[in-house]
């Protein structure tokens, strides 16, 4: 059988949306897209979240994780050249239109898959009601070795 | 006659209470709880405690004050020896207006002490109307007649502008010695450490304008220039200001935005070549507070415990130490998670650091065991002495965490002077 490579993100797309977590409801606050669908192991990329919302939302884009999609659940993966990784503890805050990029770089030997980005501080801007995963999960992106 | 003690002493609150009430507000105040005393028919527009006073001093030749003492016995103060009988019976209805209507007033009028005055109350009122501008500046929260002292009290948030304040006052007239000037925090009444906050202390939320991030104030800082000291900086993260490591004037707000704004940044030391790229001492810059604003030095913000927001108190912290070793058990305030302990848990740490695109590494830094949370940047970090817990010591300002421990990364006192200026920018 021939499997294109590059149908996997719009697959896991699909599957996502069709059946494996059915309940995902679409995101109505950010969009969370990295700024191509595929990348190679030890590549470098963007992630971009843009606020569509009518209210700001607070963030600290350095707490994310890296999910891989593996059998029907997302599991997160180590992303980090090192865990000695420090954080600054400051809040920013995301205007109704307004966007960042959070530039990344994956990690050599990486594993072929589908994955995506999490980010873990993201918050409304009430002070700290953490916003639904689906809202600040990126877009599924194909890792090739 | 059995006067309770504590009974006396709320009452006496109450009043000061009420005249405060009464003397920042027109509108009528319809019951103030008074532990038995009837106050609140007495509490109405246009006649404070003070006009009342004022009038006591028309009707009773030389009157300066009226209070109880420790014990409960009756005190009056006076410019002018003796009492006439017309003057006692005045006291009386002045006093049952003021009083339970269980207390027996003749045996308490005719046992009262008369202390003697330099001023009577109607002249100590006319400087009073004088220190009374005086709210309008930035740094003074309060004036009152003292009954005790028989002076003006002006309460400053800093004592450093009571000079100049003095000066003003003895120009237009009030004799020096009338004058007296004390330390006072601001009037919180359940406040937050996200509130906005007078007069801005360490660890309350501040918000750089320029970049909408939230951080926390850290610690206020003076340095000494040739005219004197210079008491209106406060320190917080570098990474805090628009650009880590370039100053270009963030302007900063308390607590968030449509509030105050309180400063502008004008020191952020520039990172300096070192074996692991480029590096720094400490996570540090320093903010100018606008002319406007009030401020304290060396207070803390307290907090019942972590994720509590609310102040519960005030602690002035002391100098003498630039940091702490391992085991050093160590309190931070933030506008995040609050008043959280812990320890030191690594005493000197060189840590990397990647913000905005930006890796720098930073130079011996501390690691603690305390919870934190982002919106912490820049907290206040204090180590508390057992012998004193009320006058903690300053250990360094808190400005992330390693992801992997969970630990909280710090910038000991030491390592801010190492960047800023071992001579520059003192905390106490």
């Amino acid at each position: 059988m021939i499997c294109n490579v590059r149908l996997i993100p719009v697959l896991a797309t699909f599957m996502i949306a069709c059946g494996a977590e059915p309940t995902t409801p679409t995101p109505t606050i950010l969009r969370v897209v990295t700024d191509q669908g595929t990348y190679l192991a030890g590549g470098t990329g963007e992630v971009r979240i843009l606020n569509v919302s009518g209210g700001p939302v607070s963030y600290n884009e350095c707490e994310r994780s890296l999910d891989r999609y593996d059998q029907g659940t997302w599991v997160a993966v180590s992303w980090r050249d090192s865990l000695a990784v420090n954080c600054v503890d400051i809040l920013r805050t995301l205007g109704v239109g307004a966007e960042i990029s959070v530039a990344f770089r994956l990690l050599d030997g990486l594993s072929a898959g589908t994955y995506r980005w999490r980010f873990d501080e993201i918050r409304m801007d009430d002070g700290g009601t953490p916003l639904p995963i689906w809202e600040r999960v990126s877009t599924p992106f194909l890792v090739e070795p | 006659m059995v006067f309770p003690y504590q009974q006396l002493r709320v009452g006496r609150f109450t009043l000061f209470v009420a005249s405060i009430v009464a003397c920042t507000s027109s509108e009528p105040v319809a019951s103030v709880p008074n532990n038995g005393m009837t106050l609140d028919a007495k509490v109405r527009r246009g006649a404070t405690l003070h006009d009342e006073l004022l009038q006591l001093s028309r009707d009773v030749p030389g009157f300066a004050a009226i209070y109880y003492d420790s014990l409960g016995g009756l005190v009056v103060r006076s410019t002018v020896q003796g009492i006439s009988d017309a003057s006692r019976s005045r006291l009386k209805s002045f006093l049952r207006r003021y009083t339970t209507a269980s207390v027996d007033l003749d045996p308490l009028v005719a046992g009262m002490r008369i202390l003697p005055a330099v001023w009577d109350y109607s002249t100590l009122a006319v400087w009073y109307e004088e220190a009374r501008s005086a709210l309008s500046k930035a740094d003074v929260n309060s004036t009152r007649i003292d009954e005790y002292t028989n002076q003006i009290v002006i309460g400053v948030s800093d004592l450093s502008s009571a000079s100049q304040l003095a000066a003003d006052l003895t120009r237009r007239g009030v004799p020096a010695g009338a004058l007296r000037f004390e330390q006072m925090g601001p009037a919180v009444l359940d406040a937050s450490l996200t509130d906005a906050v007078r007069p801005r202390v360490g660890g309350l939320r501040i918000t750089n304008a320029n970049i909408s991030a939230s951080c926390t104030l850290g610690f206020k800082a003076y340095i000494l220039t040739e005219s004197g000291y210079d008491f209106r900086y406060f320190l917080t993260n570098a990474h805090c200001m628009t650009i880590t490591g370039e100053v270009t004037g963030s302007l900063f707000l308390q607590p968030g935005f449509y509030q105050t704004q309180v400063g502008v940044e004008v020191e952020n030391p520039p990172f300096f070549p070192c074996t692991a790229g480029q590096c720094r001492y400490a996570d540090v810059a320093v903010v100018q507070y606008d002319d406007t604003v009030t401020h304290s030095l060396g207070v803390v913000a307290r907090t019942p415990g972590p994720n509590n927001l609310l102040i519960s108190g005030f602690t002035n912290i002391q100098g003498g130490i630039e940091g702490a070793i391992a085991g050093t058990p160590v309190k931070k305030i933030g506008a995040a998670t609050g008043e959280t302990s812990g320890s030191i848990v690594n005493a000197c740490v060189d840590l990397s650091v990647t913000d905005r695109g930006i890796t720098y590494t930073l130079l011996c830094q501390e690691q603690a065991s305390y919870a934190r949370g982002e919106g912490d940047s820049g907290a206040p970090v204090i180590v508390v002495d057992p012998r004193d817990p009320n006058a903690p010591y300053p250990v360094g300002l808190h400005w992330g965490h390693n992801i992997s421990t969970g630990r909280a990364n710090l910038s000991t006192m030491n390592n801010i002077h190492a960047d800023l200026g071992y001579d520059r920018y003192q905390v106490q």
